[in-house]
């Protein structure tokens, strides 16, 4: 009896497998594909498809239980004739009854189950999966955007790049580009190139035969080729053809070496203010060149004092060398005793670089940069000759005041039981810091100030005596008000700007008024009507800067008014001729162009001069060398598109003015004698 | 079957009709069924031989005819439209020169208006271009399209594909919708050419493209006399633009008393386009020196009269009935002309004394700038005229907008100037010459009867036409596209004409037809209007009815008579 079982299990798992094997191919075909056509993303495919490979195992696994489970089931559910007694055929008949039948159904079954049952269970019970197929081909097509990326394209690039075959009896080209650019010399069948610029290009006829071939160039050359190659060096794009090979031009275009670029990658700012306590200090160079850096070197420049007392020290380091002669890295922790500095000194450093060209290098520079390490303390400003609008570091500005007012406000508003002691010394600190601000910007309208340090008060108490207890009536206004404020010209600006100053001064007054009164909401409208005045001030000293420049000539006093015209006299000459911007032959080559006939002698070269001189553009120019050419060759057609070129060097073209034609026709002859007779 | 609506006109039918029935009704009432029969009849005949009504013309079908998407109709329906009384047309219609050669016959055609808007606009263009111009001045090539549209841009290349003029660069980004689109570029020779011209729509695409033939001529030089009695700069800046433009000038300027400075002409003035003067030198010429110049001036050729230096008001008054009045000396900001030219904006003070805007007596305001503020005055002067110029210091352009002070001075020549009369000119009135199609040539100037050489073709006649009264013209029939010359007997230089191909412009073409076809409808309905709308119909014979109507009368009569016996 298993004997029997085990052959019909056997050929219905066969069954099933022939209907399933389709889905488990279908998976595979995809991920197969992106694992041998996609180099790029060939790990990640190999891994699909060892997923594959476990999902198959599990398959057949599952399904291998399912038969052994069920196919009694689906044989009596697929075939009548088994009377729904197959499960008799995978175990032992326990009664004679079941035995009986259990012998009829053998007898039958030969006869009953042919291969098409099978199939057709196979066919109701097995679907086709649809959702692992698409999880492989969403996979390969991952695998394929990946490679796209990857890979973007330097096969076709190589594939432009590879050398046409060299044919017996045809020119071919031999490259030597300049020995600096390390390029190497290659040889080459007739077909576009791009060169360094001042390569050595041979133009060469292997095995010639025939006559000796011929090279024109496209500004006008033409080149025999003997037996050991005509030799041109490249200087600028051209393009050439053999005669005699159908009017088929290849191009030489010319790479023309590029200067060193120099990046300085840190400090990021031109003006870098370091922080008083930093011990270190990063500078970050690159210089990249096309062919090679041959030398690079940071040059600092160490300014120490002030006043009449500075002194410069010049260093000059070279950037290292790396492996690549292309480029120079450089990135460095500088500390400061390395780089010389002490607080307040001032270090300014440029790079320069320059490249391997022979002749004339290129040599390239970076703006200057400047570290500023600041001082132990900013000196007073008062002792410099010219009072500006600068403002001392060391006091807050206008727009300082009115942020940390804002703030003052802001957390006022978030906190409303605050401190009464904090609030108070808070509005109080930015009091302080509006009339320094104040008296700075008094000093400019004469006022005395009061900035720096306490010696000014004790000059006021000398000068009031000191008779007063502080906190009284008098001491306040010694502290905030200056009882001998004189307001003289003494000082260098305008009336206009005073008046603004003065402006800007009440609202500062108003400003720390409200600021003391520990109202700092009041003090803002106050401080931006002072900020408004401010930046109006510096306004108008620019325009007041601007205004002084033109110096008129001195007069000839003994000449002036005399009345003597010694020296003048009437003249009578030929009217002027027309200036003309137009280059006449430029203009009568174009208008002999426009007819069929014949071209003037030696027009080509009149027109490769204008196309070389006046034409800038690479491949313009190479196009209006072609055109050139073809004219050459006869083309009648092409004279248009090479008066175009021509007539596009012919740029400042005047408007002339002219006369209005109108013909002489009876009607106006009539007219006109009408006109007449009236 | 027509009648008319109007009261009057139906009142006496349908009072036959009424009696008609009246009778009947009476007949019937006393069961004479043929009486009442006869009577009906017969008033029905007479409603109807009374009524007028119009019968529409016999092959009352107007003749169908689709000029279909090239414009073509075969050969069988050119031959019926002479014989049919109207035509229906479907399509865009003919040439102006095939409608010419067709009866004009009433039309009953609407234009095709796309359905959707990109579809109808990429249809239709209109190309406005000089076919022929003078060196120096400035080539507009304006096209226009349907219906407004935004982002799209005209091009004007040249042989070589590369851009000549382009309206896109000026107003990048986004810009308004409009219909029509302009490019200008300035030809720097003489020489006739035949550049491209391309539309692009905002995504760049080319929506047109076709052939922009233009004839390129040398100008002709103007012939100045110039007398000044102060020197200025104004006058020297004018004088270095004409002498740019190759103008003959006789040119003087009186520095001093005994100090003048004058360039002779290179050539005789044969025939001067003008006489510059400034104000100076009129009000220092004696009396009898200036009724001679003002003698020579209404001899013909214009006095001009750069008022930047007036100062006697009284002898303008006196002299020429000018009014001058002393402008604001500071050159206030609104009294400051504006012109806008070419990009640049010119503005330049009056003179110290104009003429008032509304110029009173033989004064009449001749030019107005952008503000609409007068610079220019003129009057006449026997057959010559009298111009003021009433700006100065246009010398400070001369430096900082050449090209537009230059196109000032021309815009203000055209005004100003005579013209360089010559013997004959040509004109060439077909916008869109192709092969096959009629087309024309006038020569302005020439007398008919003249012999007209077309370059390999036929020698024509010139004929007087009707339509121009200074031309007489020439028809020819264009074999290929490309250049083809006319030579004529009595014009110096040929003309060139460039015949377009069949395929070039396609919506330029069916623009062209459109045109033509409305021309022609309109021919049909005015001129010939009253003819075509009565041979369309023709009124109903009275005859038959009247005959009806007596013999119905006859046989009342006959019954009722044999009713008395």
């Amino acid at each position: 009896m298993p004997g029997e079982t085990d052959h019909l299990r056997s050929r219905l798992w066969k069954a099933v497998m022939r209907r399933r094997a389709p889905c488990w191919l279908a998976a595979l075909a995809p991920l197969a594909i992106a694992a041998i056509a996609l180099p790029a993303a060939r790990p990640a495919a190999l891994a699909a498809l060892l997923l594959w490979a476990l999902w198959l195992a599990a398959d057949i696994r599952q399904w291998r239980k399912r038969i052994g489970e069920q196919w009694t089931s689906w044989l009596n559910a697929a075939i009548p004739a088994l009377e729904d007694s197959s499960t008799l055929l995978a175990t032992d008949a326990p009664t004679p009854i079941a035995r009986l039948q259990q012998q009829r159904l053998q007898a039958r079954l030969a006869s009953v189950l042919t291969a098409d049952d099978y199939r057709n269970i196979a066919r109701t019970r097995v679907r086709f999966g649809v959702l692992p197929i698409a999880l492989s081909i969403m996979a390969s097509g991952a695998a394929w955007g990946y490679h796209r990326q990857q890979a973007p394209g330097p096969a076709p690039v190589a594939a432009a790049q590879a050398n046409k075959a060299i044919v017996d009896g045809e020119v071919y080209l031999r490259v030597a580009p300049p020995a600096y650019t390390g390029v190497a010399a290659f040889e080459t069948g007739a077909r576009d190139i791009q060169v360094p610029q001042f390569s050595d290009v041979r133009w060469c006829v292997r095995n010639p035969s025939g006559t000796q071939p011929t090279v024109e160039l496209g500004d006008g050359q033409t080149l025999a080729v003997p037996r050991d190659c005509a030799a041109k060096r490249v200087e600028e794009s051209l393009f050439w053809r053999s005669r005699g090979m159908a009017g088929t031009r290849y191009n030489i275009r010319v790479t023309p070496d590029q200067a060193p670029e120099i990046t300085i990658v840190e400090p990021t700012e031109l003006i870098h203010l370091m922080q008083k306590d930093v011990k270190h200090v990063q500078l970050s160079i690159t210089a990249r060149d096309d062919y090679a850096i041959v030398r690079a070197s940071l040059h600092m420049t160490l300014a120490r004092g002030s006043g009449e007392n500075v002194r410069f020290t010049d260093r000059e380091v070279p950037l290292p060398q790396s492996s690549n002669p292309k480029r120079r890295d450089w990135k460095k922790q500088w500390t400061l005793a390395e780089l010389g500095m002490e607080p307040g000194d001032e270090l300014y450093f440029f790079v320069r670089a320059t490249d391997n060209a022979p002749g004339n290098p290129h040599t390239t520079q970076s703006p200057t940069y400047t570290l500023r390490l600041p001082g132990p303390e900013a000196e007073s400003l008062d002792s410099t000759a010219l009072p500006s609008m600068v403002k001392p570091e060391n006091l807050r500005s206008q727009r300082q005041i009115i942020i940390d007012t804002e703030q003052l406000v802001a957390d006022l508003q978030a906190h409303p039981n605050m401190p009464a002691a904090t609030l108070r010394s808070r509005s109080e600190g930015i009091a302080t810091d509006q009339s320094a601000l104040r008296l700075r910007y008094g000093q400019f309208l004469g006022e005395e100030s009061s900035l720096f340090g306490d010696e000014h008060e004790h000059e006021h108490e000398e000068h009031h005596g000191s008779g007063e207890k502080p906190g009284g009536e008098i001491a306040v206004m010694k502290e905030f008000g200056h009882a001998h404020d004189q307001e003289d010209n003494a000082t260098i600006f305008d009336p206009q700007t005073k008046a603004v100053l003065k402006r800007a001064l009440s609202a500062m007054w108003d400003a720390e008024k409200s600021l003391r009164a520990i109202a700092p909401k009041g003090a803002l409208p106050s401080e931006y009507k002072a900020l408004d005045a401010i930046k109006e001030l510096q306004a108008a000293e620019r325009v007041y800067l601007h205004r002084t420049a033109f110096v008129p000539p001195a007069l000839k006093e003994e000449k002036r008014m005399s009345g003597d015209i010694v020296g003048a006299m009437s003249y009578k000459r030929a009217q002027g001729a027309a200036s003309d911007s137009v280059p006449a032959e430029v203009r009568e080559l174009v208008q002999a162009l426009a007819k069929d006939g014949a071209l003037p002698a030696l027009w080509s070269k009149a027109a490769r001069d204008a196309i070389g001189a006046r034409i800038a553009d690479q491949e313009q120019k190479l196009s209006a060398q072609r055109a050139v050419q073809d004219v050459l060759d006869g083309c009648v057609a092409c004279r248009g598109e090479l008066r175009a070129w021509l007539r596009g060097t012919l740029t400042d073209a005047p408007v002339l003015l002219q006369a209005r034609p109108s013909a002489d026709s009876p009607f106006r002859q009539a007219w006109s004698g009408k006109e007449q007779a009236k | 079957m027509m009648m008319s609506t109007d009261f009057s006109a139906l009142a006496p039918p349908l009072a036959a009709l009424a009696v008609g029935v009246v009778s009947a009704v009476l007949y019937g009432r006393k069961r004479k069924w043929i009486d009442a029969a006869l009577a009906g009849v017969a008033c029905a005949a007479l409603a109807v031989a009374i009524a007028g009504l119009r019968l529409p013309a016999a092959g009352s079908d107007a003749l169908a005819i689709d000029t279909g998407t090239n414009g073509q109709i075969s050969e069988a329906d050119r031959l019926a439209i002479p014989r049919a009384s109207a035509i229906a047309l479907s399509g865009d219609g003919l040439r102006e020169a095939e409608w010419r050669d067709l009866p004009a016959r009433p039309l009953q055609w609407q234009p095709v208006r796309a359905t959707s808007a990109a579809a109808s606009s990429a249809d239709l263009l209109w190309l406005d271009f000089p076919r022929s111009m003078s060196l120096g001045r400035i080539f507009t090539l304006t096209v226009r399209r349907p219906q407004a549209q935004a982002g799209w841009r005209l091009q004007l290349l040249a042989e070589n594909k590369q851009v000549l003029a382009d309206s896109g660069t000026a107003t990048a980004g986004n810009t308004p919708a409009t219909a029509q689109l302009s490019v200008q570029w300035l030809p720097p020779a003489a020489e006739n050419m035949v550049l491209q011209a391309r539309l692009l729509d905002a995504a760049g695409k080319i929506i047109a493209q076709g052939p922009i033939p233009l004839q390129v001529q040398d100008a002709v030089p103007l012939q100045i006399q110039g007398r000044f009695d102060a020197p200025s700069f104004d006058a020297r800046a004018l004088n270095q633009l004409l002498s740019d433009g190759s103008a003959i000038m006789d040119w003087s300027v009186t520095l001093g008393k005994a100090i003048a400075r004058s360039e002779t002409a290179r050539e005789p003035l044969t025939a001067p386009n003008a006489m510059f003067v400034d104000a100076a030198y009129v009000e220092h010429l004696s009396p009898s020196a200036r009724a001679a110049l003002l003698a020579q001036t209404g001899q013909g050729v214009p006095l001009v009269i750069l008022g930047g230096n007036a100062g006697d008001a009284q002898l303008w008054r006196r002299e020429l009935g000018l009014a001058l009045h002393p402008q604001s000396p500071t050159t206030e900001k609104e009294d400051v002309r504006q012109f806008s030219i070419a990009g640049a904006s010119l503005t330049m003070p009056p003179a110290t004394l104009n003429p008032s805007d509304n110029a009173a007596g033989p004064w009449s305001v001749l030019a107005r700038d952008g503000k609409k503020q007068p610079w220019l005055w003129q009057r006449d002067l026997r057959h010559g005229r009298v111009i003021w110029i009433g700006v100065s210091d246009w010398h400070r352009y001369a430096i900082s907008a050449p090209q537009a002070l230059a196109l000032w001075w021309q815009g203000a020549m055209d005004k100003i100037a005579l013209a360089s009369v010559q013997k004959a000119s040509w004109q060439l009135p077909e916008a869109m010459p192709l092969p096959g199609l009629r087309s024309e040539v006038c020569v302005q100037g020439a007398k008919a009867g003249a012999m007209l050489q077309v370059e390999g073709g036929p020698v024509l006649a010139l004929r007087a036409r009707s339509d121009k009264a200074e031309a007489s013209c020439g028809a020819w029939w264009p074999q290929r596209s490309g250049w083809t010359r006319f030579s004529a007997g009595g014009v110096e230089a040929p003309a060139l004409s460039y015949v377009y191909d069949v395929k070039d412009w396609p919506a330029w073409q069916r623009a062209l037809r459109r045109d033509a076809t409305a021309q022609y409808a309109a021919r049909a309905t005015t001129a010939d209007g009253g003819v075509a709308v009565a041979a369309a119909e023709r009124p109903l014979p009275v005859a038959p009815f009247a005959l009806v109507f007596a013999l119905c009368m006859l046989g009342l009569w006959y019954r009722e008579s044999e009713q008395r016996r």
